[in-house]
């Protein structure tokens, strides 16, 4: 007779995961869900009154301003970061081992500081009196200071900044797993360089671009500090509103309200990435 | 966080800018608290202070505690005043002191929180601005001791500004298009719009709130940035060449640039104080009057202000300011102005929502 396999001792050793996911993951967005059916009271606090109308002042035109802004800047800073991270994370993987590790080590290196601190420091290089502007007015190429920041650009240029690693290091791992000998064989066959680009390099690393994307799409609508600090409080992201309304406004059940559909936000870009990457994990996800 | 940064900020620039300081504290006062503390038994020599983390300055603090022998245990204050009166309602035995802001301690009050101080133990209660006293939140004066004062003000370097600025009207000049920089905080902003048009900080009426949405939005244009922590900084790095802030930043941005002017604006001032409260369940209240009375020492007083660069609120610590600390325009300002200065008080959770959407519009 075949030894069933121990379903006790399998449940124990899972036992932790569930527990973790359950007070560290279920617990706080079951909180954040039912905070979101509850109604602000005069004070400070919250009342257990359930009510839709947080969700439906979510089409406010304020709020909705806010939130379409918020899907724009996300969108360009996704595309921006692609441009820009597809030739390098492609140019890359075409280094030496060890030149790739370099590199690698290169574009990590910004993390082991705060991004605040970043943002800092480039707003220090792009202020009015900054070391931008003074070489540019030192070389005569502009008479009065340019204003690089607190504008929408600004904001975009912050973005981009901030997650482009996020862009490249899926990309760069699943350029690195391209199969050398497919693009021979399409080479082999007759294929130019653009055309075995488009039929074999670009599907194959498909799964990468979905998962850079997610990696920068998601982050992008909640990045508030680097729209308070390099746009100077204009184009506000959905971060700055749910912050808004957790400190200033007083107003929870709306910060949760707001804090859902960003979950929501999440849950269809995980969507995309399924559809796109089911078949192949990228040991990203 | 505000408050934090700006504090921090104000530390830095006190490394770099302050050459000697005068003496930290009086010597009548020392003898006093430790003649004081020598008589209390070694379990009371402790005093569990709470508030913003560089608020109490740590050489007020070290002094103190190196003269009497009395332990002072710092908690620092990470967030804003909402969190003092949670913590204060969840362990109404833990601190002793506690300093923060006017509204919160009008809730704090009428939840039987706080302890009613009594002045009789406090001999340089009497070195109290009365001006700063009976207010909204404590108006018999029973539990509180006002620590320093902010009035937001208009600022505007004297050098770029193509207006000579007067009040907040000036501000919507279209010569300021993308050069003002305030300080991002709904309420104050709001306020700006609402005392140009002559209504009050805490309007309720809706149809008025409307006008004030639209006033705020025609000021769009010639916002260059708003920031909550560092407005000063758009003034400094030239960026903006006027805005709306507090006095501490104004302060602490005029150290680098003298060309800057603060003006009192003529349609109304706002204003908020924060003050020291002891909780009601405080369990070393010997130790913590000594404190207090150290506190309001003239000179001790004045070193506070020097360093932390808010508005002082003690008649005695005046002649001990630092020079560059004399404001000359809150000295030539209307006494009835001042009087009539109106406090931000909390809204309704209908008008909240009102102010909010006014905020968010303006902010796109």
């Amino acid at each position: 007779m075949r030894r069933k396999p121990n379903k006790k001792g399998g449940l124990l050793a899972l036992m932790p995961l569930y527990l973790w996911t359950l007070l560290l993951v279920v617990f706080p967005m079951g909180y954040v869900l039912v905070m979101s059916f509850m109604t602000k009271n005069d004070q400070f606090g919250v009342d257990f009154i359930l009510t839709l109308g947080n969700y439906i002042r979510l089409s406010d035109p304020s709020n909705m301003n806010i939130l379409l802004n918020s899907l724009k800047t996300a969108v360009f800073t996704t595309l921006l970061t692609l441009l820009l991270g597809y030739p390098f994370a492609f140019a890359m993987s075409k280094r030496k081992k060890s030149q790739r590790n370099l590199i690698m080590l290169l574009v990590i290196v910004p993390f082991w500081t705060s991004a605040l601190l970043r943002t800092y420091g480039w707003m220090l290089l792009m202020r009015s009196n900054g070391l931008l502007n003074n070489v540019l007015m030192g070389l005569h190429l502009t008479e009065k200071p340019i204003q690089f920041l607190y504008n929408n650009g600004a904001v975009l240029f912050g973005m981009t900044y901030s997650l482009l690693p996020f862009m490249i290091l899926p990309l760069y791992s699943s350029l690195e797993k391209l199969d050398n000998s497919l693009l021979e064989a399409s080479r082999d066959l007759g294929a130019g360089r653009l055309r075995s680009f488009l039929t074999i390099t670009l599907p194959m690393t498909l799964p990468g671009v979905v998962s850079g994307c997610m990696l920068v799409f998601v982050p992008s609508v909640g990045l508030y500090f680097i729209s308070d600090l390099m746009g100077g409080g204009s184009g506000m992201v959905l971060g700055n509103l749910i912050s808004y309304y957790l400190t200033t406004g007083r107003d929870w059940p709306m910060g949760a309200a707001l804090s859902m559909v960003m979950v929501v936000l999440t849950f269809l870009t995980m969507g995309v990435y399924r559809r796109f990457a089911s078949n192949d994990s990228l040991g990203v996800f | 966080m505000k408050r934090v940064l700006s504090i921090m900020i104000a530390l830095c620039m006190m490394l770099i800018s302050i050459p000697a300081m005068a003496e930290t504290a009086s010597p009548e006062i020392l003898e006093w608290v430790r003649a004081q503390a020598d008589a209390l038994s070694p379990d009371q020599k402790v005093v569990n202070v709470f508030t913003w983390t560089g608020y109490i300055p740590d050489e007020v603090v070290n002094q103190f505690m190196d003269e009497t022998g009395i332990t002072i245990n710092y908690s620092p204050l990470l967030g804003d005043n909402e969190e003092v009166r949670t913590k204060i309602s969840a362990n109404p035995d833990m601190y002793d002191l506690v300093i923060c802001s006017d509204y919160i301690i009008g809730t704090m009050a009428d939840q039987g929180l706080l302890h009613e101080i009594d002045p009789a133990k406090i001999p340089n209660y009497a070195n109290i601005n009365p001006g700063f006293q009976g207010k909204f939140y404590d108006p018999d004066n029973k539990y509180t001791i006002p620590y320093t004062n902010s009035i937001p003000m208009l600022v505007y370097n004297t050098a770029t500004s193509p207006v000579e600025v007067t009040g907040y009207t000036d501000l919507w000049d279209s010569a300021f298009e993308n050069s003002l920089v305030c300080v991002a905080e709904s309420r104050v902003i709001i306020g700006m719009a609402q005392k140009k048009l002559g209504m009050s900080y805490n309007e309720t009426d809706p149809e008025k709130l409307a006008l004030v949405k639209d006033e705020l939005i025609k000021l769009r244009p010639n916002i260059v940035t708003l920031n909550s922590d560092t407005p000063h900084n758009a003034l400094i790095s030239g960026d903006a060449s006027a805005g709306f802030m507090y006095g501490s930043q104004y302060n602490a941005a005029r150290a680098l640039i003298p060309e800057l002017q603060n003006v009192y604006p003529k349609e109304g001032l706002g204003y908020g104080i924060d003050n020291i409260v002891v909780p009601a369940g405080a369990q070393h209240l010997d130790a913590t009057y000594i404190f207090l009375n150290y506190l309001l020492d003239g000179q001790v007083s004045a070193y506070i202000s020097s360093v932390i660069f808010y508005g002082n609120c003690n008649t005695a610590a005046t002649e001990f300011l630092p020079e560059s600390f004399q404001d000359e325009a809150l000295q030539n300002l209307d006494p009835q102005m001042y009087a009539e200065a109106e406090f931000i008080m909390p809204l309704d959770a209908e008008t909240q929502a009102i102010y909010d959407d006014i905020w968010i519009s303006f902010r796109q």
